[in-house]
């Protein structure tokens, strides 16, 4: 039984499993059946795509065209270069028409295409050059340059170029000795120095130049000399413009750095070459410049005790916030120094606020450097960032900051100063402490008092003992105690008698016999007449007696005899009496169910012996 | 199982019988302490602190006079006397704000600053004492109690012995102990070393209980130590820490004497 019901618990598990299969299963292949069905469709929409692509003709395509110049500022004599673009398409293209652009000589330079493909799709790009050189100055506007493509005109948009007279300095930074051989291949390279003769940590710019009148080879390759003695920082972008010279235009190429001298005396800056590859038929050429030689000028021998070394133009701008603080908590200071030169030579110049802030806590400061370039100049910013603690209440002014330095363009010594700043400092709030470095906005204490009394309530307390010294509460602790402790007793007694058949049969006898007596009794009042149901009292009477006899001896009923009784009464040391009376009455017993007319004793009476009987022997079987 | 019924309600009966016998108010009119409210909103301090003393006098136990009595103190510049107030208002209402913060302020202007003490009682003291009263940690227990013979109870007498029951009675017995043990600790605590607040306004410690020992170190109003034991007029102190010594009885004051 036991295993036919496992299996059927087993059962409903397989069932379930095999359903989640089939559920999955069912799940999956509406998706291939989806699948399959769109794969048609697809393959339908992309032939329809591809047809349409080839459909498409380059004229509908997004056609540019655009106009750019080299440089929108020029001085009269030199040249800008115009570039036109077109993007989208490479048959049947005329040239633009320039004939409209005035006020500019106009050579072309060539032109050139590109094509491409790009994910499949072809893009092509026809670039025309132009070198365009100014006849007068003033503002001159190239007009739109319009171009026919399959039948269609497009034009750029204008452009306006600033022409400015010619300058003669322009014409002396050319170099004036050309060396022949290579001026004869239109190539060659200087270098030249901005200031010979700066003052040590004044700004000076090495500048490389290549001239070129043809085209390059390849991508040139350009060494510079280390810099020894100087920091070195890049100008960028590379500077590119047209020069002539003599008869020929070249393109001058530019690459600058800044030096700043960190040596004084003669420096010689050794040559620059710039490596031009060759290609198959003519080998690569390295081009040399001169070295050029720098005096470096002591600073002048006046320098304030202040001084540390910052040379440039700087300004000073301190912050301070908040101006309102408890004390305990922190103020930023902070200093920004603005201006040209080298900012790593500048000193962090809140050093100074320890010595002037005694009672203050500082901290170490952040720093916080920018360099950028301003046109030719070096130039930057440098954020100094101090938290300042105070220590203690009051007023305080946090005195003015300076910074010396040395301007090279005036040739003094300067100093500026920041302002200085006041600073409430309140009693340290309680929340924070000393020495917390919260910030953000927050309630400030202004000053501690203890909370004010509570107002009277209608009734008060009166004393009363405490929990500990009412009997009640000790007492209350004890009932559980005592339940508990019953029914411990309770589970034993149960335990005893599912253990021991015997005494729980004997402690049940008396019960069992009295309900067979009541029964007993209920028939002779039902039946007082009829003498037939007299056998039937007698029989439970007599029944009920051996049954108690039985029970409380541990017996079987069935097996009980006169003799047998009256030996075992005897054993258990009953009364003689009882164990007299006990026989009469299942003497009694027998014979009123066998002959009850002959008994001629009332079945009552009998009743009430043998419930005496009982109750006599409930004393001695013990 | 009815037999059980009937247990549990005859208990529930108990506690609730019990319980009202415990909270029943012996109301006293609160005209007088309204009275002294408004000398303290005078600013006569001494005035009210006489009408708030009388009243503790007279039998009225209740934190808020006691609190009220301690604002007083402290603004008649008597921080002995305020903490002191502070302290059995907070024993009396120990989960009321206002008294902690106050108490914490004249504690702060001790000029006896004691380092907390680390032992195993204080450590109760500070999950208990912050946040119930010993009377209520009793009641407490003795619910906890009452529920662990109950469940013991049904696990004795149920026939199926269900895990559930079984991880029930764990769980009640191991809360049990630890309420059992906490309730101990602290109520040995403050029943063998009542706490006492130092009132004179500076007090010498003695090595002995006589003027005649060593000065060991001196105590200033409004410290808190442990007493340990009485002598002719002089008590045996403890501190936090292992400073211990005899002073004047009279520049302490218990602050429970009924513990």
């Amino acid at each position: 039984m036991k295993r036919f019901i496992k299996t059927r618990v087993k059962f409903p598990k397989i069932l379930l499993l095999s359903s989640v299969i089939a559920l999955l299963l069912l799940m999956m292949t509406p998706v291939h059946i989806q699948a399959s069905l769109s794969l048609n469709p697809i393959t339908n929409t992309t032939k329809q795509s591809q047809n349409r692509l080839s459909d498409l003709s380059p004229a509908q395509d997004e056609i540019n065209f655009t106009a750019q110049v080299d440089r929108q500022t020029v001085y009269l004599g030199e040249r800008i270069t115009l570039t036109l673009i077109l993007i989208g398409t490479s048959k049947s293209i005329n040239s633009p028409d320039i004939r409209t652009i005035e006020g500019f000589s106009v050579t072309s330079s060539g032109r050139s295409s590109q094509l491409s493909f790009v994910n499949g799709k072809k893009s092509s790009q026809v670039i025309f050059t132009y070198i365009l050189q100014p006849t007068h100055s003033g503002t001159i506007t190239i007009p739109p340059i319009s171009i026919r493509v399959d039948g269609n005109w497009l034009e750029t948009q204008a452009l306006e170029i600033e022409v400015l007279p010619a300058v003669e300095a322009d014409e002396s930074a050319a170099p004036s000795d050309i060396p022949s051989e290579l001026n004869e291949k239109g190539l060659f390279v200087e270098a030249e120095l901005s200031n010979p003769s700066p003052y040590l940590g004044e700004q000076t710019n090495y500048i490389f130049r290549l001239y070129q009148a043809v085209q390059l080879n390849g991508r040139p390759e350009l060494i510079m000399p280390d810099f020894v003695g100087f920091l070195a920082y890049d100008l960028s972008p590379n500077k590119q413009y047209n020069l002539e010279l003599g008869n020929v235009t070249y393109l001058v190429t530019e690459v600058r750095k800044a030096l700043f001298p960190t040596q004084t005396g003669n420096h010689e800056i050794q040559p620059s070459s710039l490596i031009i590859p060759g290609d198959f038929f003519s080998s690569g050429i390295e081009l040399q410049t001169e070295s050029v030689s720098m005096d470096v000028q002591p600073l002048p021998g006046d320098a304030p005790a202040a001084f540390t070394g910052a040379v440039g133009q700087f300004e000073l701008q301190s912050e301070l916030s908040p101006l309102d603080i408890n004390t305990g908590e922190p103020l930023t200071y902070k200093l920004t120094i603005n201006g040209t030169g080298n900012l790593d030579t500048v000193p962090d110049a809140t050093e100074t606020l320890a010595e002037n802030l005694s009672d203050w806590r500082i901290y170490d400061s952040s720093i916080d450097s920018q360099i950028q370039q301003s046109g030719e100049q070096i130039s930057g910013k440098k954020i100094i960032e101090r938290l300042l603690v105070p220590q203690k209440e009051g007023t305080f002014e946090i005195p003015p900051v300076e910074l010396v330095f040395f301007n090279p363009q005036s040739e003094l010594y300067q100093t500026v100063k920041t302002k200085a700043h006041q600073v409430n400092v309140l009693p340290a709030s309680e929340n924070t402490g000393a020495g917390s470095l919260l910030e953000g906005n927050k309630v400030i204490r202004l000053d501690s008092d203890i909370r004010h009394i509570k107002p009277a309530p209608s009734v008060l307390h009166q004393n009363k003992k405490a929990i500990w010294q009412m009997p009640a509460y000790w007492i209350a602790w004890l009932i559980p105690a005592l339940l508990l402790a019953a029914a411990i007793v309770l589970r034993n007694r149960r335990l005893h008698l599912s253990n021991n058949l015997a005494q729980m049969r004997s402690l049940q006898a008396r019960k069992k016999a009295f309900e067979g007596i009541k029964k007993a009794r209920r028939l002779s009042k039902k039946s007082e007449q009829k003498t037939a149901s007299q056998d039937e009292i007698y029989n439970i009477a007599a029944q009920t007696l051996h049954q108690y006899l039985a029970d409380k001896l541990d017996l079987h009923a069935a097996s009980l005899t006169m003799l047998l009784v009256r030996s075992i009464l005897e054993d258990n040391s009953a009364n003689p009496d009882a164990i007299e009376r006990t026989l009469n009455a299942l003497q009694w017993a027998d014979m009123g169910r066998f002959a009850p007319i002959a008994s001629g004793r009332n079945a009552e009476e009998l009743l009430d012996d043998i419930q005496n009987i009982i109750n006599d022997l409930e004393e001695e079987l013990k | 199982m009815r037999k059980l019924q009937k247990c549990s309600l005859l208990i529930q009966s108990f506690i609730l019988l019990f319980s009202l016998s415990a909270c029943q108010p012996s109301p006293i009119p609160a005209d007088e302490l309204a009275e002294a409210n408004q000398l303290y909103e005078q600013e006569d301090y001494p005035s009210a602190i006489e009408i708030y003393q009388t009243l503790t006098i007279q039998g009225v136990d209740d934190g808020l006079v006691y609190y009220n009595l301690g604002n007083a103190y402290y603004k008649n510049d008597q921080l002995g006397q305020a903490i002191l107030n502070y302290r059995r208002a907070e024993r009396r209402m120990p989960r009321d704000a206002d008294v902690k913060t106050n108490l914490a302020v004249a504690k702060g202007q001790c000029q006896d600053q004691l380092e907390a003490e680390q032992s195993l009682g204080s450590f109760f003291s500070a999950v208990f004492a912050g946040w119930l009263s010993l009377s209520e940690s009793l009641i407490i227990l003795l619910i906890i109690w009452t529920m662990l013979c109950l469940v013991l109870i049904l696990f004795l007498l149920s026939k199926s012995q269900s895990g559930i029951l079984r991880i029930f009675l764990i769980i009640i017995s191991l809360v049990f102990i630890f309420a059992l043990t906490s309730t101990t600790i602290l109520s040995f605590e403050r029943l063998a070393k009542p706490a006492a607040i130092v009132l004179a306004s500076e007090v010498e410690v003695k090595s002995g209980p006589a003027e005649d020992y060593v000065t060991e170190f001196k105590l200033h109003s409004g410290t808190e130590v442990q007493m340990i034991e009485q002598q002719n007029g002089w008590s045996r102190i403890q501190i936090s820490g292992d400073l211990q010594g005899w002073l004047p009885t009279e520049t302490i004051e218990i602050i429970f004497m009924g513990e």
